[in-house]
């Protein structure tokens, strides 16, 4: 056992910037079925005329990518080392792709970001919890770093922890002004509770003890555990992540859902 | 008063607020923030209460009160404003007697020895010897200068003869900045732990006067990294990075390493012999002592990054250095040839390099060593998978992310270090030193 590319399902993709490893969680289906059905739900009864402008601009849209970030740390010279998306076919109403591309080490990063931006090449809004002032932000100036082309300011972006209509809606359904988490929004208004969740703020760590888990002086024996520890904690980190762009899409869902209803009553 | 608010007393600019507050401005550059009156006489007045003695930041404050009617900083004639006791002082805990001082330097520096005008120990080394006497508070407070001054002869004497440091009896801020720049381009470390420790004069010297510089603020103490923040305008990161020339070191520290482990020549350069890293093995006797960035048996080596174009006297004093035969290394035996690498493309140096060409120097440029590097790292990765597995940090393709960063270090190495890459600097190194230990144990091995 070595790396996580060998612990996980996925592919290693080739770009001009080296490899990049798109990784897969199977038992994501299974862990966020009640997400799932929310979306399924949100399909079903989506209707973009009682929808407030905001919304009903990214709900008339073709394709919305949502996406959450994971990097070495806050300050702008941490690395990222994983992107998470969902992408909406808002014409279709279906989910069209799950997908977490992950660095595998720190010169994985550009390859990471080439990928991203030419999977971002393909939608027309970007959907975020705090984009504005971490997801985004990060990833240009990680792109700046690196000197790769970014794709970003020509998409439509939606900041939805900004977003005034979906902090009513969520007020207006009982979320407390002090706690807007995403996961407090799954919790509260979706009855979703994480299973052995770590958290975002372990993810640094987690990754670190990935890129440099094991001691020398260790056995080879306590050596294999290490780096099945560290491929556990690197895959816990992938799935949080997954999970919280699922959550994304659910409370676009939700705020949607939400002025549907009150256009209705 | 001026329409911003503010008065001049002294060297001092004081500006009023609305709350009773004041702050002290010294040319826009420190600024400290100063309670109303009432409040600090209270304050100081609680302290000698509940300890006996004023905490160093209410005597800073104290001292920075009577500038609005001295002009200048003074504790005692703040206390007498303030209508507090100025006469308290912070208890001193278990100091060392002065005479037990004295005794360890009468035991340290034999009399005999003073008077035979012979060369004598150095304070350093009393330091190491006798620790606790050198830093005891006495020491600390009147200097060892102040307590030799208080002994018989010849003792009273014997300061100037062993004091050996270079004091820094002032700074010239645009010297410095000049010099700190000058020094980033030649690549070297200008972090203070960077200079201070660094094998290069100039670069010790400037570390000095940074020190004096950081020590005598007007007003508030700054770090030595902040006067290098503030003199260059480059950001933390960057300064405490490591610095763009060790990793190219390190990088040709490890090509020469699998070198030797293949066998193979470089160009018709076949090295052999024990690889050397240590600063008293790669010393050279020219100009006082230099040091090259590696040593093979009898070569040297030196390794150049270069972040913008050489000169005609950079090669000139290279040729000088490194010419085969000319010098010795501090061991005793010849610097019988020498390699110069530079991890940059051939235009940055080709039209200055005549001299080191004609004095019989091997130069290699960036385009081979990248092909060197390419070809050693898939030699390993296929020869012996498992060791590259083993190395931590992680790297996953070496073989082909290595190069591409190596690209990037020839052609543009400033602007690595100037992006926000502190991180991705530190793995590299990390990566690399690994690397270039775990070849080391291989090579150990087989020459057993």
């Amino acid at each position: 056992m070595t790396g996580i590319d060998e612990y996980l399902a996925g592919t290693i993709e080739r770009t001009r910037y080296g490899q990049v490893f798109s990784c897969q969680i199977p038992e994501l289906r299974e862990e966020c079925e009640c997400l799932f059905n929310y979306l399924d739900n949100f399909w079903a009864c989506l209707n973009r005329e009682n929808l407030p402008e905001q919304l009903k601009f990214f709900a008339s849209k073709e394709k919305v990518a949502c996406i959450d970030i994971e990097s070495c740390g806050l300050s702008y010279s941490s690395p990222i080392f994983l992107v998470g998306q969902v992408i909406l076919n808002m014409k279709e109403r279906r989910i069209e792709a799950i997908e977490a591309l992950l660095a595998r080490d720190y010169l994985e990063e550009p390859a990471m970001l080439s990928r991203t931006f030419s999977s971002l090449d393909n939608v027309d809004g970007i959907l975020t919890f705090n984009g504005k002032s971490f997801d985004l932000t990060r990833l240009d100036a990680r792109a700046s770093a690196w000197n790769i082309p970014s794709s970003l300011y020509r998409i439509d972006h939606l900041d939805l922890y900004r977003s005034k209509e979906v902090k009513h809606a969520l007020i207006s359904d009982g979320l407390s002004r002090n706690d807007m988490s995403l996961q407090t929004f799954e919790k509260l208004l979706l009855g979703f509770r994480r299973r052995g969740d770590k958290g975002g703020a372990l993810a640094p760590k987690l990754y670190k003890e990935y890129l440099t888990g094991k001691r020398k002086s260790d056995s080879d024996e306590k050596k294999l555990i290490k780096d099945l520890e560290a491929c556990e904690g690197l895959k816990a980190v992938i799935t949080h992540n997954l999970i919280d762009t699922l959550s994304i899409a659910c409370l676009f869902a939700y705020a949607s859902l939400f002025y549907n209803q009150a256009g209705r009553q | 008063m001026n329409n911003k608010g503010t008065i001049r007393c002294g060297r001092y600019k004081v500006r009023y607020s609305l709350n009773g507050f004041y702050i002290l401005t010294d040319d826009g550059r420190d600024s400290l923030y100063i309670p109303n009156r009432e409040i600090l006489k209270a304050r100081a007045v609680g302290e000698i209460k509940r300890q006996g003695y004023y905490s160093n930041r209410t005597r800073k404050q104290v001292a920075c009160s009577a500038v609005l009617e001295t002009g200048e900083r003074n504790f005692k004639k703040g206390c007498e404003s303030l209508g507090i006791d100025s006469n308290v002082r912070k208890p001193q805990g278990n100091r060392i007697p002065l005479e037990e001082i004295q005794e360890a330097i009468r035991n340290f520096w034999q009399e005999q020895e003073i008077s035979s005008n012979g060369e004598l120990n150095t304070i350093t080394a009393f330091r190491e010897r006798y620790k606790r006497e050198y830093h005891s508070r006495i020491v600390r407070k009147n200097g060892l200068k102040g307590v030799m001054s208080t002994m018989e002869p010849p003792y009273n004497a014997l300061y100037t003869r062993v004091h050996k440091r270079r004091k820094v009896e002032s700074a010239n801020e645009d010297k410095v900045r000049n010099m700190l720049l000058q020094l980033d381009n030649e690549g070297l470390p200008i972090s203070p732990s960077g200079l201070s420790t660094s094998s290069d004069e100039r670069a010790r010297n400037l570390s000095k006067e940074i020190s004096y510089l950081s020590r005598n603020c007007q007003l508030m103490h700054r770090t030595p990294l902040e006067i290098i923040m503030n003199l260059t305008g480059f950001e933390k990161d960057y300064i405490l990075g490591p610095s763009v020339a060790l990793i190219g070191e390190k990088i040709i520290e490890f090509l020469l390493r699998t070198m030797l482990i293949e066998g193979n020549s470089l160009d018709g350069l076949l090295l052999k012999g024990e690889v050397h890293t240590t600063p008293e093995m790669r010393k050279i006797n020219f100009n006082g002592g230099v040091y090259s960035d590696l040593r093979i048996g009898n070569h040297a080596i030196e390794v150049k990054t270069l972040s913008s174009h050489f000169s005609e006297n950079k090669a000139i004093e290279l040729a000088k250095r490194y010419s085969p035969c000319a010098n010795r290394w501090d061991t005793g035996e010849l610097v019988e040839a020498s390699s110069v690498f530079f991890n940059c493309p051939q235009e940055f140096f080709r039209p200055f390099c005549k001299p080191i060409e004609d004095s019989g120097i091997f130069i290699f440029d960036g385009r081979v060593i990248h092909q060197l590097l390419e070809s050693s790292l898939l030699f390993l990765f296929e020869k012996y998978p498992p060791m590259i597995d083993e190395i931590r940090p992680r790297m996953h393709a070496p073989h082909k992310s290595l190069p591409r960063f190596y690209n990037i270090l020839c052609s543009a190495p400033k602007l690595l270090k100037h992006s926000r890459q502190r991180e991705l600097l530190n793995y590299i190194r990390n990566y690399i030193t690994s690397l270039t230990n775990k070849l080391n144990v291989m090579q150990n091995d087989r020459d057993r």
